[in-house]
């Protein structure tokens, strides 16, 4: 099997990808991205869900029947109604005000956290690569030093030594976020770096902070855009998950982690208490997923290969 | 592996692979020793006193002041660090100001559920990930794949949580045939403690009650634990597959004729599974240290809901021994999965790990 596969390198593996260095992706405009994003439906529909979300975020709170905050204890508990689509909770809190008020806690968490880690990731990685030799161990060994470091415990050291808080909990969010950012830049400021087009600047002498940014990380951009897509989800799942077990938004805040966990004790007579805001969070970081993944088949030549070679195989 | 053509060929080999691993063992010590200080920093720049949390209401100063010089914490920070370093280096983790009863001791009472647990969810993702991706990958953009990927989606996208508390409201609230949770039911006689897993323990008893209701009680954890995995496994193991199916060596293997089976298992499977090992392993990592939502719904004693409860009393010595336990593991895991890569892949064994690190 040893000889068979020497013979044979598949280049789905490192080793041989980087093999062939120097061979920039192709800048890709806005409209022939759109193109590959409207081949998939699934990715359409992933963006319609995204920018409703991002919608609610910005005028839910304006919309809400409601105030998500306002307790009224003899409407407690009620099952979902025309007053009251989602029901209330269990201190008559109306969920549906409740549920459309936490886009605004969950959507913004997700953009802050990787906007951090988005920024930390280019600032090390593309440094590291671009410098390379010492500079380039050195970065690379602390990020993986933070990678190593679990990331939820993390946060909830955090969270119990500086007061349980949602900014606490982004905070630390971020911080163990960034170093799978700076790894990726580092990967591909590595084989751009090699392209004809930098050595080309490099020898008409032009600067090396210049060339980093100019014709460097434009280039870079692509996978990060992709990856920072689909993390958008994750993050959420993660905030919300903090806040579940009371490291993040504290209640009353209408938080969909925090209205979960303050809803888990009627949990089988109430079930609505918790059902709609577990499928807000689903759907909206299944909204980020699949136009993350819509996003990485339209911006990856490789998949565009794979998806012509299928085309011709069925013709 | 088989024999090697030429002699010399495997000692420049094998001399590859020493280096690779010394340099992989050096490494690990280094991650250690900055993981320590990482902990150790942000354990004493918070402005949470633990003291003040641990005494409560009775937390006169001069109590307060008491128990700080009791603990040690009244030194100075770089006296502290060294002491905590000695400690370290004879495996002495401190005592848990929430318990107090040695760290070490702690976790290694709540570690085995931990491993138990993610275990199983490992192996059931294994189980399922694997041919789902495959088959997936066989029968593109058919019914199947469609309904593969859709539950590979909702594994990325569901709040673990929240899954737990739907299975728990079905299967325990209105149907009960699951476990409210904990690893074994009230009046189940726990197995003699040998290694800490029930399965294992039960086994070695020859204590079938006691297996059978340890396995009952696993199965709606490690369902929610194994999801996301699952769901990982399933996209990875389908989009290598169709990768290497796409690749010349499998044509020819078809254009020889070798029948399908052989062509997919033998040709394909070993190489598509290669990058899917790392996936493996950083999975693995990630269910041993976020075990932490499973196991608070399901009252599951394992390492993460010891951290909860160290982190709500501000715990430091024991929230560090949590990280280092998952760091370590950590490390281990991966050391495991480059090992295995140069087990598996002769072309790292070639030299060409340089790149791959």
């Amino acid at each position: 099997m040893s000889r068979q596969s020497t013979r044979h390198p598949s280049p789905s593996t490192g080793a041989s990808r980087k093999g062939t260095p120097g061979k920039p992706r192709p800048r890709q405009q806005p409209s022939r991205v759109w193109q590959g994003l409207k081949r998939n439906p699934l990715s359409v529909v992933g963006l319609v869900v995204v920018v409703f979300f991002l919608l609610l975020a910005v005028v839910g709170p304006y919309l809400t029947p409601y105030d998500p905050t306002a307790q009224d204890l003899r409407a407690a508990l009620q099952p979902p109604s025309r007053a009251h689509f989602f029901g209330t909770d269990s201190l008559g809190c109306d969920v549906f005000s409740r549920v459309i008020a936490g886009a605004r806690y969950s959507v913004p968490s997700g953009f802050v956290v990787v906007a951090a880690a988005v920024i930390i990731g280019l600032l090390i990685g593309s440094v590291a690569g671009f410098a390379g030799g010492w500079t380039d161990e050195i970065l690379m060994r602390v990020t993986d030093l933070f990678l190593a470091f679990p990331s939820l415990i993390l946060a909830m050291a955090i969270a119990g030594a500086l007061g349980p808080s949602l900014p606490n909990a982004l905070a630390a969010i971020a911080v163990t976020w960034w170093p799978a950012y700076a790894r990726l830049v580092r990967g591909e400021v590595l084989r751009v770096k090699q392209a004809q087009y930098v050595e080309a600047a490099r020898a008409l002498g032009v600067t090396p902070a210049r060339i980093l940014w100019v014709h460097v990380l434009p280039n870079c951009m692509a996978p990060v855009v992709v990856a920072a897509t689909l993390d958008l989800g994750s993050v959420i799942l993660t905030a919300a998950g903090l806040s579940f077990i009371g490291f993040g938004a504290q209640p009353p805040e209408p938080e969909w982690g925090a209205m979960i966990n303050a809803g888990r004790a009627y949990l089988g007579s109430q079930a609505w208490i918790i059902a709609f805001p577990g499928l807000a969070v689903l759907t909206c970081v299944m909204g980020f997923n699949l136009f993350g993944d819509g996003l990485r088949d339209a911006l990856d030549p490789r998949s565009v290969r794979n998806q012509g070679s299928s085309a011709s195989k069925n013709a | 592996m088989a024999a090697m053509p030429k002699a010399p060929r495997v000692s420049a080999q094998w001399r590859n692979v020493g280096r690779i691993v010394a340099r992989r063992l050096g490494l690990s010590v280094f991650l250690l020793i900055g993981i320590t200080t990482m902990t150790f920093v942000l354990s004493h720049v918070v402005p949470g006193d633990p003291v003040a949390t641990m005494l409560g209401d009775r937390g006169t100063p001069r109590e307060i002041a008491r128990m700080r010089s009791q603990l040690g914490l009244d030194r100075p920070l770089p006296l502290q660090y060294a002491s905590y370093l000695w400690n370290l280096a004879h495996l002495r983790l401190g005592t848990s100001i929430r318990t107090r009863r040695p760290v070490l001791k702690d976790l290694a009472d709540y570690f085995p559920a931990t491993l138990e647990l993610s275990t199983c969810a490992l192996l059931l993702s294994l189980a399922l990930g694997i041919p789902l991706g495959i088959a997936s990958a066989l029968r593109r953009d058919r019914p199947l794949d469609h309904a593969a990927r859709l539950f590979s989606l909702g594994g990325v996208s569901m709040p673990v949580f929240w899954l737990a508390l739907v299975l728990l409201a079905l299967c325990y609230g209105r149907w009960d045939i699951l476990p409210a949770g904990g690893r074994l039911s009230d009046f189940t006689l726990p197995p003699p403690h040998v290694t800490g897993l029930l399965l294992v323990d039960s086994l070695l008893a020859n204590d079938w009650v006691a297996f059978r209701d340890a396995a009952w009680h696993l199965i709606a954890p490690s369902i929610c634990l194994g999801y996301l995995t699952t769901a990982t496994l399933a996209r990875q193991v389908r989009a290598q597959m169709l990768e290497v199916l796409n690749q010349d060596y499998i044509r020819m293997a078809r254009g020889l004729g070798l029948s399908e089976p052989v062509v997919i298992l033998k040709y394909a499977l070993k190489n598509a599974m290669l990058p899917v090992i790392t996936v493996i392993g950083l999975s693995y990592g990630s269910l041993l240290s976020g075990a932490v939502l499973t196991e608070t719904i399901f009252s599951w004693p394992g390492i993460g809901r010891y951290a909860v409860g160290s982190s709500i009393s501000l715990d430091f010595p024991a929230l560090m021994g949590v990280t280092l336990l998952i760091a370590v593991l950590y490390g281990v895991v991966n050391l495991c999965v480059d090992l295995l890569y140069l087990v598996l892949d002769p072309r790292i064994r070639d030299g060409a790990a340089r790149e791959i690190e």
